[in-house]
């Protein structure tokens, strides 16, 4: 969902003004930074456990196909 | 402690081939963009640049970072307990109630039981903060 | 059914390679990698380009194209990209020539960042201490109060920790670039471009940090890497 999008769905709540509507936005840019990061954290751990020989190379592709999906898919 | 922290920096002698975890950050934002009239992206790359600096400045990452200090167990803050004690204490206190390792969601997802991976291995490491639970309707704050 | 995904470009004398599955279409003395569009799957395309850079950046210098990018059919690659962009493509050929990315990152152990934080901060002690004597209702300005200076002591800490690491390693290389923090347990995330005959001095510097650094974060040295971060607009910076 685009900045632009979020912002048009907004509750509005006249008293709050801009400061809140502004957090909105951080939240929402900053969720997606945090899901990226948590995405990019997965997909280390997902390579650490091949590394260490601990899941099959089926497996660890599955996992980061779906991870990848989602970084990918977000940035669409 | 595992093998691996026995020749500690051993690992950093050389350096390792990629993982596409390592490179999936510069894979999609980095390299040569053809001029975009001839290009035809069959990807769409809207990437939302975020400046590190306005990601902390909100309420909720705030509270993160005060869930994160508030982990420390009071005890330690200049105190003598030792690096296994403390590791201890994060565990047993933090771990289980937080969100779970990535690799248990990760294996969770393409449908493998989880078992307790335990933060044994040489890779393996706390990282601040953790990835809080999802903000349900409740926690909208006022 | 001719599109074709770009996947980097290189100099045609190169010898023949493994090329993970591309192949070379050329202009001049130039060739690009290039591979058929035949999943749709972000995914599939996605370990494609990377396989093929890999593999052809093993032992070729190779300029990234940036991921899903195609064209309308092998011609194109000509007409609308080798040929317009020769000078500038042939340019960046030759400054990258003998030389590999190597990209530092390190990832701060919380514990160690949030005992340093409290430790460098009597204010942020005192608060923690307030914060922790209430129950957890009563205590939500503090906390987001608490939360927003040990955020401000992690930037800091951040700043503090990619200089240190830039200026250890930055000397070593032709260029750096400093990318974005990509998590919030970023301590460092530097790509380094270094020719191949210094790499073994450049890692040594990296080891020598990771002793120096251990406890406080983890570092992870990852190469040599086809130039990603030196083939786009914002380039790093060059010696």
């Amino acid at each position: 969902m685009g900045l632009i999008t979020g912002l048009l769905t907004l509750p509005l709540a006249p008293v709050r003004g801009t400061v809140w509507v502004a957090e909105r936005i951080l939240e929402q840019a900053e969720s997606e930074f945090y899901d990226e990061g948590a995405i990019r954290a997965q997909l280390m751990e997902i390579e650490a456990a091949r590394e260490a020989g601990e899941i099959d190379e089926a497996t660890a592709t599955e996992a980061e196909d779906v991870l990848l999906e989602r970084l990918i898919g977000r940035r669409g | 402690m595992s093998i691996a922290q026995a020749a500690p920096t051993g690992y950093l002698e050389r350096p390792r081939p990629s993982g596409l975890a390592d490179v999936i950050d510069i894979i999609l934002d980095k390299g040569l963009v053809i001029d975009a009239y001839v290009r035809v992206s069959l990807i769409g790359i809207e990437i939302l640049t975020i400046d590190a600096r306005i990601v902390i400045a909100s309420v909720d990452t705030y509270l993160r970072f005060a869930e994160a200090v508030n982990r420390l167990d009071i005890t330690q803050t200049g105190s003598s307990q030792t690096l296994p004690e403390l590791v201890d204490d994060l565990q047993e206190g933090g771990a289980k109630s937080k969100t779970k390792g990535a690799l248990e969601g990760a294996k969770e997802k393409v449908g493998l039981g989880g078992s307790d991976d335990d933060d044994d291995d040489g890779g393996s490491r706390k990282r601040a903060p953790s990835r809080p639970r999802r903000r349900s309707r409740d926690d909208d704050d006022d | 059914m001719t599109e074709v995904y770009v996947h980097g470009v290189l100099s045609a004398s190169e010898p023949v390679g493994e090329t993970g599955a591309a192949r070379r279409i050329a202009h001049r003395d130039l060739a690009a990698l290039v591979t058929d569009v035949s999943s749709r799957k972000a995914t599939d395309a996605l370990r494609t380009h990377w396989r093929v850079l890999e593999a052809a950046g093993a032992s070729a210098t190779v300029l990234p194209v940036r991921f899903g990018t195609a064209v309308a059919d092998e011609q194109a690659v000509v007409d609308s990209f080798l040929a317009p962009g020769y000078e500038g493509l042939a340019g960046a050929l030759a400054k990258l020539a003998g030389k590999v990315q190597l990209t530092v990152k390190g990832f701060y152990d919380e514990e160690s960042l949030m005992r340093g934080v409290v430790k460098g901060s009597p204010a942020i002690a005192q608060l923690q201490a307030r914060v922790r004597s209430v129950p957890e209702a009563a205590s939500y300005y503090e906390r987001i109060r608490l939360g927003e200076m040990v955020a401000a002591e992690v930037g800091r800490a951040r700043d503090r920790d990619s200089a240190l690491v830039l200026d250890r390693l930055a000397p070593l290389a032709v260029a750096t670039s400093q990318e974005a923090p990509g998590s919030v347990d970023t301590a460092v995330n530097a790509a380094f471009l270094v020719e191949r005959a210094r790499v073994d001095e450049f890692s040594a510097a990296v080891a020598g940090l990771g002793d120096e650094l251990r406890g406080r974060m983890e570092l992870r040295y990852v190469g040599p890497l086809p130039p990603y971060s030196f083939t786009s607009e914002d380039a790093g910076t060059w010696v």
